[in-house]
Parts: C-alpha cells; structure tokens; sequence
C-alpha cells in the first residue's frame, strides 16, 4: 500500500510556546532567522531532501502549536513519525519541566507501539542569551535527558546557527533507523494499522 | 440567521459590482453609505457592504463594523483596572509575535500598539467569566486595534467574542474541533467531487483560518477587512466556514494540480475523483499540509469578491440549520443558541466537562476491559441464540431438560448489563 520510492522521514517538533520551534526549523530548512514568526496555529511541515550514508531520503519537519490547548490535535499528525524533536528554552524552567510531558503524550498520541526504542532528540534553544538569563543548566539538562532513556541532547541556537545542523543530523539518522526498522515490519502490521486507522476515526466523529 | 432572499438576487447586479469601480460610482457608494448609516434598519446597510469594495476603507469601518455589531445597545461590563488573565503568560508571549504582516511601522509605534493590544486582550478575557485565551485571539484582537480607538475596540471585541469566538475559548478545543466538521459536511454538498478527494482529512488545516476569522492566514490588511466586512454584514458566526468551503472551491483547480504533483497522481482528470480515493497516510500529510497553507501562499485579494459571492450563494442553498454538523452541536454553541447570554459560556464549559468525561469512561471500559465488552458480547448472543432456539422448541411444542441454559443465559445478560451500569455510573459520578 505504502510503498513509495524515496523514503520518507517524518520528524515532529514538540515543546512548549514560544520556545523557536518554528526558528529552529526554518533555521534547518531555508538556513534564515526572523524575530517575526507568526504563532504556530495546527500543524504544519516543511520538506527537506538529504543524503544519509548514499540513501537519499526527504525529511518532513513537522512544527506544531505550543499552547497546551492544540495538544489533543496531535492524533491527526503524529501517527507514522520517525523520530520526535523535544525543544525547550534554555532561559524558560517551566519549559524544561514540561519536557516529559511532551514525551509523554506524544507516545500515547502517536500511538507508539515500542516507546522505549522510539528515537527522540532533545533540544535546549537560544544558547545565544547572555550567561546570566540562562536558567537551565547543561548538566540539569543532561542528567533529565539520561534519566529519560540516555536521548541525544544538544544546546542551540536558531538565531546564530549554532549547533543546528548537528542536531538535525542525528535526528535524520536516528529518524532513518527507525523508518527502515519499521518497512523490516511493514508487511506483519500493515493491516493492523489500516484497522486502527478506521477505529480512531469513528471515535473522532462521536 | 440565513441570507435574505433578495440579497443574493440583488448583489450581482448592482452598480457597485462592476469592476473596476469608477470614480463615480466610488463617490456614490459613499454616500450611499452615509445615508443608510442614518437608519435604524440595518438591512441596507447590509446588503451594501457585500458589494464589491465592502465598507471601502479604514475609515468607514470605524463607523460601519459597529453599526453592522450593533454595538449602540451594547453595554459590556466596565473593565477592572490592573485585574490581570489566568493566561497571561501565553498572551505575553503571543503578542510579543503580533502584528507580523502589518503595519510597517516605528519601533516605538509597535510597542504602543502591543501595549493596547495586551490591555485590549486582558479586559476583554476578563470581563466575562470562563473564557479561556487560545492561540489566534490575538490577531483577531489586533485588527480591532488597528481600527478602533481603545474605548471602542473593547465594545467591539467583548461583542464579537461572544457572538463569534466563544466556542473557541473553552478549557479544551473540542467544540472547534466539533465546528471544523461543518467544513467538509458543507463541501460534500458544494462539490462532491473535491470532497471525495479530500473528505476524510480531519479538517485542522481550517483551524487557524477559523479561530482567527481569517486574520492569522490573510497577510494583507484591506483583503482581510472585505472578508470581516462580509462576516459582520451576515451577522452570523457561521459565515466564515462557508467563506472557507468557498475559497477551496473557487481554488479547486489549482488545489488538484498541486496535489497531483505532490502525490504523483493524477486528480485533476475527472475519473479519478470517486467516493473511493485511496489515500495512505504520507498522501493524508501532504494533503493537509497543502490545505493548511492554501490561503496564507496562494489566496489572491482580487479574487476575494467572487469568492465571498459564492459563500453568501452557498449561505442560502445550504443553511447551516440544515446540516448535520449543525445538530451534533451543543445547544449553547454560538452557531445554534442566538442569545449573546455570558452565561451560556459556563453552561457549555460544564456540559463539556460532562461530555468529556463520559467519553473518557467508555474509551476507558473499552480499551481496558476488553474482557468485559467480550463477556457481554458472548451474554448477549447467547441469549439471542436461545431466545431464537427457545421460541422455535416452543413453537414445536418439544420442551427438553436442558431449557435451563436459556435461563441461566437471560441471567448472564441482565448481570452483565447492571455491573456494566454500575461501572458506568460509578465512573460518570
């Protein structure tokens, strides 16, 4: 059913508002920063066509809204993900305190059926303030992504550039591994999946 | 409300229709406005705001957008000095993201109008309990801003959240979710052929068009207005999903040549659109994605007006009263309960409330008590199979021994069915 030639990776960005989901994608995609983005309102992607050890491959950066309220929407969107980018603000705690539940309800939303090996990639933003905003400490940072299930971290900024090829890269690797993890399974679950697909669906429409 | 009849028949013909506009005609329709804003009727009014220039300018909407609220009797409650939103945080930082497509101005000019902005935002959550801020208020609130002065920006916004927005600000976006589905209800009625394509796409690409009455996705500022000039003339929150179906009719063309690209195949030849479009989940992607950023990349002002024609056309063939999405609505949703009540924020926060609850205790019996949906399911068909066995015996007159099954089934049924209540109660409480 879904065997399309190029491979497909589909990325989510998740975090809370305000945080430069939307810069560090743009960042990624077009290599520009604006003081000016708009509030992310649904759901949205950009493409991106890379080369990953000779495999050519596009990834679909998918931002999303950050008020808590758009959370529920994430059914519509996350299903079918390969890898999910948690991004906080090294100058904002609640952020970094949120990140949890960030992983958490996407698990549950993306419908994951093997979360302790579903790639995630966390992200601390705008390195590029001045020492004394910051709030969030690298170490804080990194014993929260150990205890998480040892994630990928990395500081950046979307302002300057700083760090976010490198980010993204691990994230097109890991997003790769699974996507090629999951066509091993494809031939088992696709029916299953076509089934979940319609039972969600009637439960949308109550 | 639906559309006057002689609306829809006049608006094609008359003169202020014509394009472009003379110089004559400008000048004509002005004061045609000036005279009909004297009125206490509003119906003529009305009707010559969807011609084809609208209200015409800036100025004219400060005196006509109230007019068309009917914000003369509006009294909304003083605002309370220093009282600050439960929300706040989340409004600091999107009006700090405000104002992004217009206007080009001074640095200090965009802090005075963020400064009013906020205040503007704060009053209005504030004068009415149990709104909740959603991400999208403010660029509606921002255009009251830019053509209102503080005094009547608030008269205007505390009116038109309640008349048009209030859905939205409940604790959760469930009765947007449930309005969204008027959009492909309406479009399988308009152009069944696109809806076959698109149909089955849950309808969160219309989200931000809709929450913000379009002001998050039109960049230009007199494009926008002609569309709030339409809204505010049919008096009617509803209005702006039919202006949504219109938009993606009038752009259908172009809608299946981009999507016969992005997918590889080939909708725009007629055949291929049938109530049995495949569509895997990478198709479903991009299809959204290209309805999501339909009207903030490809939407022409110039087109505005056919479309908003073709929206008022759609108003009266298809009323909202009609529609089954309509009826699946909470009676105190904004698009079935008339009165402008605050209280009816409240009554449709906890009926919410009730809804949700319900539905999380059955997807919760559902999917952990899988054991249980399988006992009741096997209690029932076999008190079936010996209801059906029972009455053909019995008919035959031959009563064998082991007729007490049937009862021990009817049993099974009616115990399932109370402990089956009792969960549900117990959890519904």
């Amino acid at each position: 059913m879904s065997t399309r030639k190029k491979t497909i990776l589909k990325v989510i960005i998740l975090g809370d508002s305000g945080v430069g989901k939307t810069s560090l994608m743009q960042q990624f995609i077009n290599g520009k920063f604006s003081q000016q983005y708009k509030a992310t309102i649904g759901a949205d992607f950009l493409p991106k066509d890379l080369v990953i050890d000779d495999k050519q491959v596009t990834m679909q950066i998918w931002d999303t809204a950050g008020q808590e309220r758009f959370q529920s929407l994430g059914v519509a969107f996350y299903r079918g993900s390969d890898c999910c980018v948690l991004v906080y603000d090294v100058t904002n705690t609640k952020s970094f305190e949120n990140l949890q539940s960030w992983k958490d309800e996407f698990l549950i939303q993306a419908n994951i059926k093997d979360p302790d090996n579903f790639p995630f990639v966390v992200i601390g933003n705008k390195i590029d303030v001045e020492e004394n905003k910051r709030l969030v400490s690298s170490k804080k940072a990194q014993s929260l992504c150990a205890s998480m299930g040892n994630l990928p971290y990395f500081e950046t900024s979307a302002k300057e550039a700083v760090n976010v090829e490198q980010a993204f890269d691990v994230v097109a690797r890991n997003a790769l591994q699974q996507e090629e993890s999951l066509e091993f399974s494809d031939d088992y679950t696709d029916a299953v999946n076509i089934h979940v697909d319609g039972d969600s669906y009637g439960s949308c429409s109550c | 409300m639906s559309v006057p009849e002689w609306t829809h028949m006049e608006c094609d013909c008359s003169i202020f229709n014509e394009y472009p506009m003379t110089t004559e005609n400008e000048s004509l329709k002005l004061k045609s406005l000036h005279k009909v804003l004297e009125s206490q009727d509003t119906a003529p009014l009305r009707y010559l705001v969807t011609t084809r220039s609208g209200a015409v300018n800036r100025e004219q909407r400060t005196i006509i957008w109230p007019k068309l609220l009917e914000l003369d009797s509006w009294n909304p409650p003083p605002p309370v000095p220093h009282l600050k939103h439960k929300d706040h945080e989340q409004i600091t930082k999107d009006i700090e993201r405000s104002f992004v497509f217009y206007p080009k101005t001074s640095p200090d000019e965009m802090l005075r109008l963020r400064q009013r902005l906020d205040n503007l935002i704060n009053n209005t959550l504030c004068a009415y309990p149990g709104l909740n801020y959603y991400q999208g208020y403010h660029d509606v609130a921002s255009i009251a801003v830019l053509i209102f002065d503080d005094f009547m920006a608030y008269k205007f916004m505390t009116k038109l959240t309640l008349m048009y927005l209030r859905d939205h600000m409940l604790p959760d976006i469930e009765s947007t979710v449930r309005e969204l589905k008027l959009i492909p209800e309406l479009l399988s009625l308009v152009d069944p052929k696109l809806h076959a394509l698109i149909g089955s796409i849950e309808p969160v690409y219309a989200l931000s068009s809709m929450i913000s009455l379009f002001a998050h996705d039109i960049a230009d500022f007199n494009g926008l207005c002609l569309v709030w000039d339409f809204i505010l003339a049919q008096n009617s929150a509803v209005s702006a999903y039919y202006i949504y179906v219109a938009v993606l009719v009038f752009y259908k063309d172009d809608i299946l040549n981009d999507l016969d690209d992005l997918l590889g195949k080939s909708f725009t030849s007629d055949d291929t659109l049938t109530e049995e479009t495949e569509l895997n989940l990478s198709d479903r992607d991009l299809i959204h994605v290209t309805l999501n950023n339909w009207i903030s990349h490809n939407l022409k002002c110039s087109h505005l007006f056919e479309i908003l024609k073709n929206a008022m056309r759609y108003m009266s063939d298809f009323p909202h009263e009609s529609l089954q999405s309509t009826k699946g609505l909470s009676r105190y949703s904004m698009l079935r309960a008339s009165s402008l009540d605050p209280e009816l924020i409240l009554l449709h926060t906890s009926e919410q409330k009730r809804y949700l609850k319900r539905s999380r205790v059955s997807k919760a019996l559902v999917s952990h008590h899988k054991t249980l949906s399988l006992v009741i399911k096997c209690s029932i068909g076999i008190g079936v199979a010996g209801l059906v066995l029972k009455y053909s015996l019995g008919s035959s007159g031959f009563r064998p021994r082991h007729l007490g099954v049937f009862n021990a089934a009817s049993r099974c049924i009616s115990s399932a069915q109370g402990f089956f209540e009792t969960v549900f109660n117990g959890f519904a409480e």
